[in-house]
C-alpha cells in the first residue's frame, strides 16, 4: 500500500484546526438565527455575493473533485468537457429561480410546489425520486469523505469519513441555513484558491505542450473527439445536472433564501464560476495519462489527488485536502439542511402536525439532520468501488423530472396527469436504459421519453390552473386554521 | 402486461442491447442530447422572457 502524502501530524491538526474554526463559526452565525425563517432560509434575502458563493461551493462535489478527473483519466478530452456541461444545470435554473421566488414567495420546498400544482399523485412519485436521490448524493459524499482521506492521510476509510461528515453536522444543526451559507463563502473562496495554485503549479512543471506530446504518444485515444463513450457521455452530464437541480430542494431552498434581485445573477454567475472546476481538476488528470508509468493509480477515481499530491509534494498533498475537505463539507451540509427541511415539510407538517409552532418546525427539523447524518455514516460504512457509478443511476430518476417542474413554473395549461405518467415512464426508460445499454445517457433517455409525454399530454388535454394558488405555499396551503408564526414573524 | 407490450417491451430490449459500444448508438444519442439541451434551455428562455414582459406590461397598466 502507498505512504499517506500527508503525515498524521498534519492532517489532524488541519483536521482539528478547520473543524473547530468551523463549528465555532457556525455557533457564531446561529445565535441570530432565532426563528425558522432565519434557521431554514437566511431571512430570505441573502445578497448577490453569499448566493452566488453558496451556490458554486454546493455544486463544486466530492463527486466534482474525484469523479470528474475519473471521467478525464477514462474518457480523455470529452471526460472534461462533458463533466464541465453541468454547469448548465446553474445556467438553466437562473430563470426558474426568479419565477420561484415570484411564485411562491413564502415557499419552503420543491415538494411544496409540486403538491399545490399537480396534486398528490405527482407529489409522492416526486418523493420517492427526491429521496432516492438525496440518499444517493449523501452516501457518495460520505464515501467520498472517507476515501479522499485515507488516500492523502492514511486514515482508516471509517475514520476520515466520519470525522468529515460529523464536522459537518454540528455546524449545521446549530447554525442552519445562515451557518451553511455563511461557511460556504469561506469554503468556495478556499476551493477557487487552493484549485488554482494546484493547476498553475502543475502545468508549471511540465508544460501544456509536453503533456499534448504525451498524450500523443502514450494515449492518442484522450484526445479522440469521436470516442464512443465520450460522445454518449458528453451531454448526459449537463441533462442529468438539469434533473438535480431542477427538482432538488437544494437549488428550491437557495431560491427561497435569496434576495429576489440577485436569483438570476446568483445562478448564472455560480454555474459560469463552477464550469472551470472539471476542467481544472480533470486536466490534472491528462497529467497522469501524458506520463504513463509515473502514477501508481490504484483507483481511477482517486487520479486527481495523487496525481496532484505526487507532482506538488506534501504542500500539493495539503491544498488537495483543503480543496476536498471544503468541497465534501460545503454540499454536505447542503445536503442535510435541505433534506431535512424536504421531510419536515413535506411529511411532518403535511400529515403529522401541520400547526406545528415555530420552534417546535426548528426542533424536528434539527432532529432530523442528525438522523440524516447518521444514515449517511451507516451507509457509506462499507465502500463501493464506483461512487459516480451510484450517482448515474439517480440520473435516469431527475432527468425524468425536468419538464414536469418548467411546465408547471410556466405553462397555465400543464397537464396533471401528463405530469404524473412523465414521471413515472421517464424514469423506467431512464433505469431501462441504465441497466440494459449505459450508464452514460440514462438521465438523457430519461428527460426525453418524460419531456414528450409531459408536452403532448398537455396539447392534447390541457387543464387550467390559478398561478394564485401557489402563493399560498408556506402560508395556508395545508389545512383551515393552520398557523405559520415565522411567516414575517422577525419583521 | 399484456402479450403485445410483453413483446413490444422485449423487442425494445434486445434493440437497445444490439446497439450497445456501437458508434452509431454513441453518435445519435450525441446528437439527441445536443437537440434535447437546446430545446430545454430555449423554452425556460423563452417562457421567463415571456412571463417578464408580461409582468412589465401588467406594470405599466397598473400604473396607466
Amino acid at each position: 500500500m502507498r505512504d499517506a502524502f500527508l503525515s498524521p501530524g498534519v492532517a489532524w491538526t488541519v483536521l482539528i484546526v478547520f473543524g473547530i474554526g468551523w463549528i465555532a463559526l457556525g455557533f457564531y452565525w446561529g445565535r441570530r438565527a432565532g426563528t425558522t425563517n432565519q434557521y431554514l432560509f437566511a431571512g430570505r434575502n441573502v445578497g448577490l455575493a453569499l448566493a452566488t458563493a453558496t451556490l458554486m461551493a454546493t455544486w463544486v462535489t466530492g463527486n466534482t473533485v474525484m469523479s470528474a478527473p475519473e471521467q478525464a483519466y477514462l474518457l480523455g478530452i470529452w471526460g472534461i468537457v462533458g463533466y464541465s456541461f453541468a454547469g448548465f444545470g446553474l445556467l438553466a435554473f437562473a430563470p426558474l429561480s426568479v419565477r420561484i421566488k415570484k411564485l411562491m414567495p413564502n415557499g419552503f420546498t420543491s415538494g411544496d410546489f409540486v403538491h399545490l400544482r399537480y396534486g398528490r399523485w405527482v407529489w409522492g412519485i416526486f418523493m420517492v425520486i427526491s429521496i432516492f436521490y438525496f440518499l444517493g448524493f449523501l452516501v457518495t459524499q460520505g464515501m467520498a469523505a472517507g476515501l479522499v482521506l485515507q488516500a492523502l492521510t492514511g486514515f482508516p476509510y471509517q475514520v476520515g469519513m466520519v470525522a468529515i461528515v460529523l464536522i459537518t453536522t454540528v455546524y449545521t444543526l446549530f447554525g442552519g441555513m445562515r451557518a451553511v451559507i455563511g461557511m460556504d463563502f469561506i469554503q468556495a473562496l478556499l476551493i477557487i484558491v487552493c484549485l488554482t495554485v494546484v493547476a498553475v503549479w502543475a502545468y508549471a512543471t511540465f508544460g501544456v505542450g509536453e503533456v499534448f506530446r504525451g498524450l500523443q504518444e502514450n494515449e492518442p485515444g484522450a484526445l479522440n473527439l469521436l470516442l464512443p463513450a465520450g460522445l454518449l457521455f458528453a451531454w448526459n452530464t449537463g441533462l442529468f445536472a438539469m434533473g438535480e437541480i431542477f427538482h432538488s430542494n437544494v437549488w428550491w431552498q437557495r431560491s427561497y433564501a435569496s434576495a429576489t434581485e440577485v436569483n438570476f445573477r446568483s445562478f448564472l454567475l455560480s454555474g459560469v464560476i463552477w464550469m472551470s472546476v472539471p476542467v481544472v481538476t480533470g486536466s490534472i488528470a491528462l497529467v497522469a495519462l501524458a506520463l504513463p508509468g509515473r502514477f501508481d493509480i490504484p483507483q481511477v477515481n482517486m487520479t486527481f489527488p495523487i496525481v496532484a499530491a505526487e507532482l506538488l509534494g506534501p504542500v500539493g498533498g495539503l491544498l488537495v485536502f483543503i480543496v476536498v475537505f471544503a468541497a465534501l463539507a460545503s454540499t454536505l451540509s447542503s445536503l442535510l439542511t435541505t433534506s431535512a427541511t424536504l421531510i419536515t415539510e413535506d411529511f411532518y407538517r403535511r400529515f403529522v402536525n401541520p400547526a406545528a409552532p415555530d420552534q417546535r418546525v426548528r426542533n424536528v427539523s434539527r432532529i432530523l439532520v442528525a438522523v440524516l447524518a447518521l444514515l449517511t455514516i451507516a451507509m457509506s460504512w462499507v465502500y463501493i468501488t464506483s461512487v459516480y457509478g451510484v450517482l448515474l443511476l439517480t440520473g435516469a430518476l431527475v432527468g425524468a423530472c425536468v419538464w414536469p417542474i418548467a411546465c408547471g413554473l410556466y405553462w397555465e395549461k400543464a397537464n396533471a396527469n401528463a405530469a404524473f405518467w412523465a414521471l413515472l415512464l421517464g424514469s423506467v426508460a431512464g433505469l431501462t436504459f441504465y441497466f440494459t445499454v449505459s450508464s452514460f445517457a440514462a438521465a438523457l433517455l430519461g428527460l426525453v421519453v418524460s419531456a414528450v409525454i409531459m408536452v403532448g399530454g398537455t396539447l392534447l388535454r390541457p387543464q387550467s390552473f390559478d398561478w394564485s394558488t401557489l402563493a399560498k405555499a408556506g402560508t395556508s396551503a395545508r389545512s383551515e386554521g393552520e398557523t405559520r408564526e415565522h411567516v414575517g414573524g422577525e419583521q | 402486461m399484456s402479450g403485445f407490450s410483453l413483446a413490444a417491451s422485449t423487442i425494445a430490449i434486445a434493440l437497445l442491447q444490439s446497439l450497445e459500444d456501437n458508434f452509431t448508438l454513441a453518435v445519435s444519442m450525441f446528437i439527441v442530447g445536443f437537440i434535447a439541451t437546446v430545446t430545454t434551455v430555449i423554452f425556460v428562455v423563452v417562457m421567463h422572457l415571456s412571463t417578464r414582459d408580461q409582468d412589465v406590461s401588467g406594470k405599466d397598466e397598473d400604473q396607466a
